[in-house]
């Protein structure tokens, strides 16, 4: 790629000038779901967590379904723009801020969901004021602000030089208050070695941080379930498998977003079909890890199995036949079949790959907390049907589509504010001696 | 729709209330259960319980006034008792009071609750002849033994051996007696009882040893109460103040706890450190 | 013992010659009230009273003068001390038990708890094919390795010193963990705003938990209100069969109100054991198996209201037992 950094710019300047009538349409849309959702929230407010599917033996549902769902999503930004800035992988450039924005957003969105599964609204600060730290939701409230902190100031890292490219950028045709807000987070960056050394050295230290908090911080959400006595939870597999199933998911989000960006801002000249293959590959890996992980846990509760476990084994397999068979199987085998051969590899059968994953890995959470509820220790004995089986209401699925229209707008701003591939990144020059070194030899 | 549910349901609470207001002209009847009990000092427990039986649940009534009277033609008055939260109410006559009783040398106490608009009144009689028991504990070449004295206390004051009654020897325990042994009295009016060895008792041992004749149909309720040291000393609660249950966390837990955070963060403001240095361009 | 001190202090108190007994008007928690929500005898507090003096006269005073004993109030500070000295224990005779269900109805009333929120449950139990069926109330075992007092972010539930397990419902957040931590489903979650008829003046103890608050986890504290009083729990002094035995494990004393047996013979004699041991919480509830029945466990199933029956109705030896001929469902 030999364009300086100028004719990218104003390649891209469309994308951050005036919303196009499409893009309010679209944004609408998503305005509505979200109101509606919001509307779902203050009659659960009003009525109490009746509204709910939720009762006393299921007591978390659709909520924390979702909550661990966002939360994985925000994998996708840790591993790639983590782990490929520190491998120095050349494909990266152009899909790394993307996956910088999907940890950002679904970071944010996901705690929200805990939030709405919480009785009392009114005493959210009590996990700040009386803290007991033995407890996995402190951790939980620890690592996640922990790392939100993280990935907004690496997220910003990556943004200063392209600020600063914004600032100086003469043709760019948008409010004036905006190339005000770019001046002032550029921060006097003008690319002198001595800030370039610096910013190189800061995203490198986050990069490894951000890695290191996500794998932290999606254990602890395993943790949550693995540390009960619940038939099910009770493992010690869930910390690395909930993180494969994250970055899984993670990773599939990715590759849809890639097919979205690439068709609306016509981006086919950077991100490739080799991109897809690319991240289809690591799609290909990381899901093969999940069947492993699944299949191992699964394995392991059937064989040697405990009364418990072979209920809840019995369960799944009689109630949730069909989840069961979506997330476990076809959500492993339709994306390894695809990116197996090499005739299935195009850039549209590797986003339905991608699709399936999502779908699959919301039916994996759903699964995973939903039928051990339903299967305690003492047997549920009521006449209550909603006490029996969970079903979700409408409330909770407003509150479901809201998050993912909440994704949907915040993507939407954020690709108006900020090109959705980095120019600094496309038109930096890879320098190979610096950074990692071998310790001198002393004698 | 909420305030369309809260009118609907106000106006259940109202009809239902004004169907409840006008079932109430019927008075209802209550249960006053009615016991004496003559204790190791030689006074008497008056021991009253007024109910009312709703649903086949017994409920307390609490604030009702029970009086005592002693005898009906010479009324001895112990007024003024009035009925706790669980329905009870309990009034003591002093050792030493001479109760007036009849040739036969029966007791007579009445308890009565008078009523008000709401209930009925009730009423309940206590008869019994008097007399005594009494309780010592002492060692018999090393046996920790028990023994037991009754006396029937005859009209003139004099006392006689009260012969041929089972005592129930027991301990006293938070919520009641657990008993350890009967005592036949013989004609002596004695009785002795072998003590078991390995009770707890409280933190230093001791022991609250009653006997008691319950519910005789001559006698009434009898008791006597001792306290010796033959217990095995109670053990301590243990107190655990670290632990995952605690309010206080164990201290690897804290000690993990900081050096991951102490890591992630001192990364972090070295980052905005190095920010800080970008803006002003060192 | 305490209860002859108590007896004592009541007798010095009447020798003040201020008191008439225990006479308790304030704190009226699960008295039965005359209608209209005032005490019995109203009218006359204003009144005066005979009171019988130190030497044996009788004295006038008047009502108000009189400063009834009151219930010690315990508050959310106080609650978190259990009682001195003592560590509780219940054993629970699944021989006896007919389902009777007088312990949950005590427990609801006592509490003021809604009608779909019991802390005190019945299963019918049935281990295996060939085991037999029994009934197993089940209140909170208040284990020594309490899951949900660990896993709780706010201390909103913690474990005292004389066993207790405790919910502060007025911390509680209302997270849910605690209930799937609890392995035994002993707890239970206010889904609504309680439907229940409570002076919104009571002020709020832990100790008895009311009024009942939308939002937050319940579940059965063993009446530590009563406790104070040397009083038993309310699902042990309501069962009519005896089968709920309760007592301080550290005096090896446990009663029902009716039998009172040291707990070590007791557990020792009868094989008495705890539900789930391997988990490993501890729980301070102990079963005695229902060996030598004293009725046949139909007989719980055919004396409950048909609203409660239909609870039982899927369970495979309901169907098999009761409806035999009526059309498989």
């Amino acid at each position: 790629m030999e364009k300086t950094s100028d004719v990218i710019l104003k390649e891209f300047a469309p994308q951050l000038e005036n919303p196009s009538r499409k893009w309010w349409l679209v944004f609408g849309v998503m305005l509505m779901l979200f109101i509606i959702g919001i509307y779902g929230l203050t009659y659960q407010i009003s009525y109490g967590h009746d509204v709910t599917g939720m009762r006393d033996h299921v007591v978390w549902g659709v909520y924390i379904v979702n909550f661990i769902f966002f939360m994985g999503l925000s994998y996708a930004g840790a591993i790639l723009s983590g782990a490929l800035h520190l491998m120095k992988t050349p494909w990266r450039k152009p899909i790394m801020r993307m996956g910088e924005l999907i940890t950002v957003i679904s970071l944010l969105i996901g705690p929200c969901f805990i939030l709405f599964c919480v009785g009392r609204f009114d005493r959210l600060h009590y996990l700040i004021l009386y803290p007991r730290i033995q407890s996995p939701i402190t951790w939980d409230v620890i690592a996640i602000s922990t790392d939100i902190v993280g990935c907004l100031l690496y997220l910003y890292l990556s943004f200063i030089e392209d600020f600063a490219k914004l600032r100086d950028f003469k043709g760019l045709n948008v409010p004036a208050w905006k190339k005000k807000l770019y001046k002032i987070l550029a921060m006097n960056y003008t690319g002198t070695p001595m800030q370039v050394k610096l910013i190189k050295r800061s995203k490198n230290i986050m990069a490894a941080m951000v890695i290191s908090i996500a794998i932290i911080v999606y254990s602890v959400l395993a943790w949550i379930f693995g540390v009960t006595l619940q038939p099910g939870w009770h493992s010690t597999i869930f910390g690395p498998y909930f993180v494969i199933a994250a970055v899984y998911s993670g990773t599939g989000l990715l590759i849809v977003l890639m097919w979205f960006y690439r068709k609306i801002f016509k981006l086919e000249e950077y991100i490739t079909c080799q991109h897809f293959v690319n991240v289809g590959i690591m799609l290909l890996i990381l899901g093969a890890f999940y069947g492993y992980f699944t299949f191992s846990d699964y394995l392991t509760k059937w064989y040697g199995s405990v009364k418990m476990d072979k209920v809840l084994i019995d369960h799944l397999f009689k109630q949730y036949f069909w989840e069961f068979v979506v997330a476990n199987y076809v959500g492993v085998i339709v994306p390894m079949v695809i990116l197996a051969f090499k005739k299935f590899r195009t850039v549209n059968l590797i986003t339905f790959g991608a699709v399936v994953t999502l779908i699959s890995l919301w039916f994996n959470r759903y699964l995973i907390v939903v039928p051990t509820l339903e299967t305690p220790f003492l047997p549920i004995q009521d006449n209550r049907l909603a006490w029996i089986k969970y079903t979700p209401t409408w409330v909770e699925f407003s509150l479901f589509t809201a998050g993912i229209a909440v994704f949907v707008m915040l993507m939407m701003i954020a690709a108006k504010f900020i090109p959705i591939i980095s120019v600094s990144e496309l038109t930096e020059k890879e320098e190979e001696t610096e950074n990692v070194n071998c310790a001198p030899k002393t004698v | 729709m909420r305030p369309l549910y809260i009118l609907l349901t106000s106006l259940f609470i109202v009809a239902f209330t004004f169907k409840a207001t006008s079932q109430e002209t019927e008075k209802k009847t209550p249960d006053l259960t009615f016991t004496v009990k003559k204790l190791t000092d030689g006074s008497y427990e008056l021991k009253s319980r007024l109910t009312y039986m709703d649903r086949k649940i017994d409920f307390p009534i609490a604030g009702a006034a029970i009086n005592y009277s002693v005898d009906s033609e010479s009324p001895l008055n112990i007024e003024g008792n009035v009925t706790d939260k669980n329905g009870y109410a309990y009034a003591y006559i002093k050792p030493g009071v001479i109760l007036p009783r009849s040739k036969e040398g029966v007791i007579t106490i009445n308890a009565t609750y008078s009523g008000n608009e709401l209930y009925e009144s009730a009423s309940g009689e206590a008869l019994f002849n008097e007399a005594r028991i009494k309780v010592t504990c002492e060692m018999v070449d090393t046996i920790q033994t028990v023994k037991v004295e009754g006396f029937k206390i005859n009209p003139d004051g004099s006392e006689s051996p009260l012969a041929e009654e089972t005592v129930v020897v027991s301990v006293q325990r938070m919520f009641s007696r657990l008993p350890v042994g009967e005592v036949t009295l013989d004609e002596s009016g004695t009785g002795s009882l072998e003590f078991p060895v390995n009770l707890p008792g409280d933190s230093i041992g001791n022991l609250h040893v009653v006997a008691f004749i319950a519910e005789h149909e001559t006698y009434g309720n009898l008791e006597s109460a001792a306290t010796v040291q033959w217990g095995i000393p109670k053990q301590k609660v243990l107190v655990t103040h670290r632990a995952l249950w605690t309010q206080i966390a164990p201290l690897w837990m804290i000690v993990s706890l900081t050096i991951l955070l102490v890591g992630v963060w001192a990364h972090y403001a070295y980052v905005i450190f190095q920010l800080r240095r970008i803006k002003n361009r060192v | 013992m305490e209860k002859s001190e108590a007896r004592k202090s009541r007798r010095n108190f009447l020798r003040l010659g201020l008191g008439a007994g225990a006479a308790t008007i304030a704190g009226l928690a699960g008295v039965k009230i005359a209608k209209g929500g005032e005490p019995a005898d109203k009218k006359e507090l204003t009144e005066t009273i005979k009171v019988l003096t130190p030497d044996g006269k009788v004295v006038e005073v008047e009502k108000s003068s009189i400063m009834p004993p009151k219930d010690v109030f315990i508050d959310r500070k106080q609650a978190h001390q259990g009682i001195p000295g003592r560590k509780f224990v219940m054993v629970i005779d699944l021989a006896k038990c007919k389902n009777a269900r007088k312990c949950v109805e005590a427990c609801q009333e006592g509490h003021k708890l809604p009608h779909d929120h019991e802390w005190m449950k019945l299963y019918l139990l049935k281990d295996s094919d060939n085991s037999a069926p029994y009934w197993f109330p089940k209140p909170c075992f208040h284990c020594d390795n309490p899951l949900c007092v660990s896993v709780c972010p706010v201390g909103a539930t913690y474990k005292r010193t004389d066993g207790i397990v405790l919910v502060d419902t007025e911390r509680c957040i209302g997270c849910k963990f605690c209930m799937t931590g609890c392995p035994y489903s002993a707890r239970v979650f206010h889904w609504k705003k309680p439907d229940v008829k409570v002076d919104e003046n009571t002020p709020y103890s832990p100790e008895v938990n009311i009024p009942p608050k939308e939002g937050t986890v319940g579940k059965c504290i063993f009446c530590p209100d009563k406790l104070r009083n040397n009083e038993l729990p309310r699902c042990a002094t309501a069962c009519p069969m005896g089968v709920i035995y309760f007592g301080d494990i550290l005096e090896d004393t446990v009663t029902n109100g009716t039998e009172t047996v040291r707990f070590s013979e007791l557990i020792a004699s009868k094989g008495g054991y705890r539900y789930m041991e391997h988990l490993g919480t501890e729980p301070s509830v102990y079963y005695l198996p229902p060996t030598e029945r004293q009725f046949p466990w139909e007989r719980g199933y055919e004396g409950i209201p048909d609203s409660i029956k239909s609870r039982y109705d899927n369970l495979d030896v309901i169907k098999e037992t009761f409806h035999k001929d009526s059309n498989p469902k």
